[in-house]
């Protein structure tokens, strides 16, 4: 507490020390705000400078009226953050009006709870009320929809702890303005150079969207925004990359079932698992795993565009030898005659599954095509040999996409190969020889005796 | 909401036994809502049985003669469990023995070295395992938004290629000691958990477990260090996800104790699928 008389050179001197301590405070105050919030050397200044302004300024006032400004160091605290916020607020309104919305959520919903701690505020479930922010990494599976009670609810269950609002806040807007550098293909944030250049890269991303699973493509396109407020299904409309029919198509409703949520989208998770029939974390997997699965083929595609020479990280196919191409259509074939027998003539369907195997084998000699190549035929050759039973119809279906998928693209990457392992794993196929389980064991043996 | 937590040996067989345990857990787990990862289950998965199949994996791609592999497999088992040992050595030599039903002299002479009968064995086992690998690998990464209370240490791990090898990292705990507390503290107190572990079987690992309660409860303020967050187990396992999660689980007989401390659900899969039900083992009648 301090006393300032007025007009006098020991006025002038107490306010010049004064204004020395103020400082120290305010920069250790934006070190360890501004840290958490992201801000930058230049802006750490300018927000220094700002605040000292007005606490000289403060001090001129108290000293004209002869006043007492009481608990210096926390005045000057305060005029700081608000100083803070301010300079944020107007560099990065999108990050204000987050912030904003985060603070209303935590101190309106009384399943979380805003709290002051020495390191700054902190927030949380409510139950962890008066804890200090957990020293680690925020993980990155949070964007803007955290503003959302549910989700910021779901969000602090899934990590357990703490954490600093600031550090909260600005990975939120971080991660909703700045996207992985690979999702820049993704809608609607990416600014090619040119019309032609976007249209075409409009266009490959909704090839690769239609590519996704039906409930994949519908957790990601229902609920995408920008922070442009605008929505990027309209920007697919409006370039001609995809008509009405299509758009709705693709989201299995009518024209007119999407015209009526039209004006609803961007759609709440909640919303959409009640549309879609499944929980709102099965929503937030299908989507992630969605985006995924874009950023890699977006960026395996540009990459192959760009690339004039290209140095594949996988073992050069034999010299001299030949694409089996007819060995492919025959499998194929054979496959496609397996799934017809299936549901009718089992036995038939049968002879062709030996077949399949037989022309598999053959397939298998010609692996140094590439890794892909090997992995998918593998896959395939297990699942004919380690069964016990009939092939179902639905897995000769799988089979016989996976061919066709192998057949179109014999050269495809390791990513693709693991996914149709993956289909044919879901499909209650083996993909390996049962027995190499006993592997998982022994090692979780021996991690738990070491 | 049901929502159910995996313990370790279920997410194992979830990710890394699709064609056997898998389909029952699957099954058990279609009757809930949500299921939730420890990032400590996680973590064991990745240090445990992971690491193992990426070490035979570079053992088959390095080796060229399987009867090597086989004693490099004895030779790094310290599993008690020597069933676990000689099945595997089983599956290789039945996999070796499958791979030459349908292989002919004719694919030599039409194909050279590539339809040696030793260079196709070998590939396709390395080729099976790779694939298994990669697909729990891939499974895991798409459950990422279910892993909950993850210890500090746990560092998302990699899976990366040097060559012909496949290497994973986050098999080490990464810290110089780990906070627990942001996972335990809430949760339950300390003496709870000891009395509970207390009314587990007794083992080497139960003795082991009490040790380090014990010095939490007494030293809490000093981290805890690799051996001793090996130690802790199914405490931590039973501790993650919400209080009204179920713990899904093959191992009753250690985790019925601490889900009682807990109240907290116990679900074995593998009970449900004996007997055909859902089968939650401690809920009330």
């Amino acid at each position: 507490m301090r006393t300032v008389g007025h007009g006098s050179k020991e006025q002038e001197e107490q306010i010049a020390e004064l204004t020395v301590k103020a400082r120290a405070i305010a920069e250790k105050v934006v070190r360890q705000h501004g840290k958490a919030g992201g801000v930058a050397a230049d802006d750490a200044e300018d927000v220094v400078s700002a605040a000292m302004l007005r606490v000289v300024r403060r001090l001129q006032e108290a000293a004209e009226a002869e006043e007492v400004v009481h608990d210096f160091e926390n005045y000057v605290a305060t005029i700081t953050v608000n100083t803070l916020d301010d300079q944020l607020g107007r560099r990065f309104p999108h990050r204000s009006r987050l912030k904003n919305r985060l603070r209303y959520v935590l101190t309106r919903d009384r399943r979380v709870a805003l709290w002051n701690t020495r390191r700054g505020f902190v927030c949380g479930l409510a139950e962890w009320q008066g804890k200090a922010p957990a020293d680690r990494d925020l993980p990155d599976d949070l964007d803007e929809r955290i503003v959302a009670g549910d989700e910021l609810v779901a969000f602090f269950r899934r990590h357990g702890y703490p954490v600093s609002f600031d550090v909260l806040v600005s990975r939120a807007a971080d991660a909703s303005l700045m996207p992985d550098p690979r999702l820049a293909y993704e809608l609607p944030l990416a600014t090619p150079h040119s019309f032609a250049e976007s249209q075409e890269t409009l266009r490959q991303l909704w090839n690769e969207l239609l590519q996704l699973r039906p409930m994949q493509r519908k957790a990601l396109l229902f609920a995408l925004r920008d922070p442009e407020e605008s929505h990027p299904l309209a920007l697919l409309a409006l370039t001609g990359v995809a008509s009405a029919e299509a758009l709705a198509s693709a989201l299995e409703l009518t024209p007119a079932q999407l015209y009526e949520i039209w004006r609803e989208l961007p759609l709440s998770d909640v919303r959409i698992a009640e549309m879609l029939g499944i929980t709102r974390q099965q929503v937030m997997n299908l989507r992630k795993s969605a985006r995924e699965r874009l950023a890699r083929r977006m960026y395996a595609n540009s990459m192959r565009r760009a690339a004039r020479t290209v140095t594949t990280p996988e073992p050069a196919p034999v010299s001299g030898s030949p694409m089996p191409t007819d060995l492919l259509r025959v499998s194929v074939d054979t496959a496609a005659e397996g799934a017809r027998a299936a549901s009718s003539d089992p036995v038939a369907a049968d002879n062709h599954a030996m077949r399949l195997a037989s022309h598999l084998g053959e397939l298998f000699l010609f692996r140094e095509i590439g890794r892909g190549f090997a992995l998918t035929v593998n896959a395939l050759l297990m699942a004919l040999r380690y069964r016990d039973r009939l092939l179902s119809a639905g897995q000769w279906k799988t089979i016989l996409t996976v061919l066709e998928r192998l057949k179109a693209s014999p050269r495809l990457v390791e990513d693709d190969a693991v996914q149709s392992i993956l289909d044919l794993e879901n499909a209650d196929l083996r993909t390996s020889p049962p027995e190499l389980e006993a592997v998982a064991d022994m090692g979780r043996d021996a991690y738990r005796h070491s | 909401m049901r929502t159910a937590i995996l313990d370790t040996t279920i997410l194992t067989d979830l990710l890394l036994k699709q064609a056997t345990r898998g389909k029952a857990v699957r099954q058990c787990l279609a009757g809930f809502d949500e299921v939730l990862i420890p990032g400590y289950a996680v973590k064991e998965l990745v240090a445990g049985p992971l690491t193992y199949f990426t070490w035979l994996h570079n053992r088959v791609a390095m080796t060229r003669s399987l009867p090597e592999v086989f004693d490099w497999i004895h030779r790094i088992s310290r599993t008690p469990r020597r069933y676990a040992t000689s099945t595997v050595i089983e599956a290789l030599r039945e996999a070796a023995a499958r791979a030459e039903e349908i292989h002919t002299a004719e694919a030599v002479a039409k194909y050279g070295g590539a339809a040696s009968l030793d260079a196709v064995i070998q590939d396709q086992l390395r080729l099976s395992l790779r694939g298994t690998i990669r697909g729990a690998w891939a499974r895991l990464r798409g459950h990422a938004g279910a892993i909950v209370d993850a210890p500090s240490c746990y560092r998302a791990g990699n899976l990366t290629e040097e060559g012909d090898l496949l290497m994973i990292d986050g098999t080490r705990c990464a810290d110089d000691g780990c906070r627990l507390w942001p996972i335990v503290e809430p949760r339950a107190s300390l003496a709870d958990l000891r009395a509970a572990v207390t009314g587990t079987r007794p083992s080497q690992e139960r003795e082991r477990r009490l040790t380090v309660l014990k010095r939490l409860e007494t030293d809490p303020e000093e981290p805890v260090d690799e051996k001793e967050c090996r130690a802790l187990g199914d405490v931590m396992i039973a501790l993650s996800g919400p209080g009204d999660a179920a713990v899904v689980t093959s191992n009753e007989r250690d985790f019925a104790p601490l889900c009682r401390a807990l109240d907290k659900e116990l679900v074995n899969p593998y009970a449900a699928s004996r007997q055909g039900a859902p089968h939650p083992v401690n809920s009330p009648p």
